[in-house]
C-alpha cells in the first residue's frame, strides 16, 4: 500500500514538474463529426481539399470572451507556407506540417476555446481559386460559402501526451447567407407599417 | 536458451514471419519477418521492433510507414523530456514533412513514438530480428522506449530490463485514449501493481529514477 501511494505521488510530481507550454496542431481528421462540408443548392457534400482550399480566420483563448490570433491568424491558399489549406476529403491543415501552436493563456493540458472563421474560396464548386480574399469578402457576397464556429479543444500536455489536432471541432458546413431572423423581422415590420400607412390613406 | 527460442518464435509466427533466411557459408541466422500493429483512431504510442537493414540505425519513416498510413496522419519524437516539434506529417498531397528527422531517430527498435490517425488502421512492419548484445540505453526521467527484439513479455521476467529503485512505467491505452495507473518498482518492494506486460511494437514510458542501458543479450538458435 505504501509503495502504491509513493508511485502516485512520484507520478503526479513527475508529470507537474514536467508539464510546459504545447498547443495544438491546426488540422482535422475528415472522419464523420470532425469535417467539413459544402452546402449548394441544398445539397450537402464534404468538402474537397484535394483540389480546393478553405480560408480561416482562427482564434483562440481560455474561453470565448479571450480569444486572440493562433499562429498566423488567418490563412488561405495565399498565405498559407504550404500553399494550400484543403488536405482532403472535409479536410484542412493550416501551417507547417505538423507544426504546433500554443493557445493564448491555456497551459499545457488546459481546455482552449476556438474559433474558426471559415470560407470557401471557389463558389459552387466551379474552380476559382482564391475568388475571396477573406471572410468578409465572402460572408458580404451572395455566392459566398461561410461557417462560424466556436468549440473547446484539448491541449498537449508533455510529457504524457503531444498536441492533438483539431479534435474538438464539430462538423463545419459551408454555405450561403442566410437572412437572420431580426433582419426578416425588420423588413416584415416595414412592409405591414407600409400596408397601415396606404389603408389610412 | 530455448524457452527464449521458443518466445521468439511465437512471437513470431503471431505476428506472421515471413522468411527465415540462411545461406550454407554465412555462419549467422538472420531471421526476417513482419509484425502487424493495430491502430486506433488517435493517439497510438508504438515502437518498431524490426530492422530495416540489420544495424539498428538506418529505419526511417519511409523505411517503416512508407504510405500506409491514412492521409493527414502525424507522428512524434520525443526526447529530452519534450516533444520535437514541428512533429512528422504524412499527406497524400506532400508525402513526408515536418520533423521526420526526429521521429526518424526514434524509429531505430529500442525507441517509440506517438501516431496520431484519423481513423483505425493496421501498420504492417517488415524487417531483420536484431541479435546480440542490445544495449538500450535511458536517461534519468521520462524515456520512450520499447524491446529491441519483437517479443511480448514480463518487462524484468522476459525482456531483461533491470529496473532502478522508484523507476515508473506507463503504458498508453489507445483503446480508452488515456493511461492506466503506472507500474512502479522498489528494490523493498518489487513491481506494483504488477510487473508491466509489454506487447510486441508498443512503447512505454519509463520514467527512470537513474539513467542506464537495458542490455538485451538475444540470440535465435
Amino acid at each position: 500500500m505504501k509503495l502504491k501511494t509513493l508511485a502516485v505521488v512520484t507520478m503526479a510530481a513527475g508529470i507537474s514538474a514536467s508539464a510546459f507550454g504545447q498547443g495544438v496542431i491546426l488540422q482535422n481528421a475528415g472522419t464523420a463529426g470532425n469535417a467539413v462540408y459544402v452546402v449548394t443548392g441544398g445539397v450537402t457534400n464534404l468538402f474537397d481539399g484535394n483540389n480546393f482550399n478553405v480560408g480561416v480566420n482562427i482564434t483562440g483563448g481560455i474561453n470565448a470572451s479571450s480569444l486572440s490570433a493562433v499562429g498566423l491568424g488567418s490563412y488561405s491558399s495565399l498565405t498559407d507556407p504550404k500553399g494550400y489549406t484543403g488536405l482532403g476529403l472535409g479536410m484542412f491543415a493550416l501551417g507547417p506540417t505538423g507544426q504546433d501552436y500554443a493557445i493564448p493563456g491555456v497551459a499545457a493540458g488546459g481546455t482552449a476555446t476556438i474559433r474558426l472563421q471559415m470560407w470557401y474560396d471557389g463558389y459552387n464548386g466551379i474552380g476559382v481559386a482564391g475568388l475571396y480574399g477573406s471572410y468578409a469578402a465572402a460572408a458580404g457576397s451572395p455566392t459566398g460559402l461561410t461557417a462560424d464556429v466556436t468549440f473547446t479543444q484539448s491541449t498537449g500536455n508533455p510529457p504524457l501526451l503531444p498536441s492533438p489536432t483539431l479534435t474538438g471541432m464539430p462538423n463545419i458546413y459551408l454555405a450561403g447567407a442566410v437572412p437572420e431572423p431580426s433582419t426578416l423581422a425588420l423588413a416584415g415590420l416595414g412592409l405591414a407599417s407600409l400596408l397601415m400607412y396606404r389603408r389610412r390613406k | 536458451m530455448r524457452t527464449k527460442t521458443l518466445i521468439l518464435a511465437a512471437a513470431l509466427s503471431a505476428a506472421g514471419i515471413a522468411a527465415s533466411l540462411a545461406q550454407s557459408n554465412v555462419y549467422s541466422l538472420n531471421v526476417v519477418g513482419y509484425v502487424n500493429i493495430p491502430l486506433a483512431a488517435g493517439f497510438n504510442m508504438i515502437a518498431n521492433p524490426l530492422d530495416v537493414d540489420g544495424t539498428g540505425l538506418n529505419n526511417t519513416v519511409n523505411t517503416v510507414f512508407s504510405n500506409s498510413l491514412p492521409n493527414g496522419s502525424t507522428v512524434y519524437a520525443f526526447s529530452g523530456g519534450a516533444y520535437a516539434s514541428p512533429a512528422a506529417g504524412y499527406t497524400t498531397k506532400g508525402g513526408w514533412a515536418g520533423g521526420v528527422a526526429a521521429v526518424n531517430a526514434a524509429l531505430q527498435p529500442g525507441g517509440g513514438v506517438f501516431v496520431n490517425v484519423g481513423s483505425a488502421t493496421t501498420l504492417t512492419v517488415v524487417g531483420n530480428v536484431l541479435q546480440g548484445a542490445l544495449a538500450n540505453p535511458y536517461t534519468a526521467g521520462f524515456n520512450m522506449r520499447s524491446s529491441k527484439v519483437p517479443q511480448a513479455g514480463l518487462l524484468q521476467t522476459d525482456l531483461g530490463y533491470t529496473p532502478n529503485n522508484a523507476d515508473l512505467v506507463y503504458q498508453f491505452n489507445s483503446g480508452t485514449q488515456s493511461y492506466p495507473a503506472a507500474k512502479g518498482f522498489t528494490t523493498k518492494g518489487g513491481w506494483a501493481p504488477v510487473q508491466p506486460t509489454i506487447g510486441v511494437g508498443e512503447a512505454f514510458f519509463l520514467n527512470a529514477a537513474a539513467s542506464g542501458t537495458w542490455t538485451r543479450n538475444f540470440t535465435v538458435q
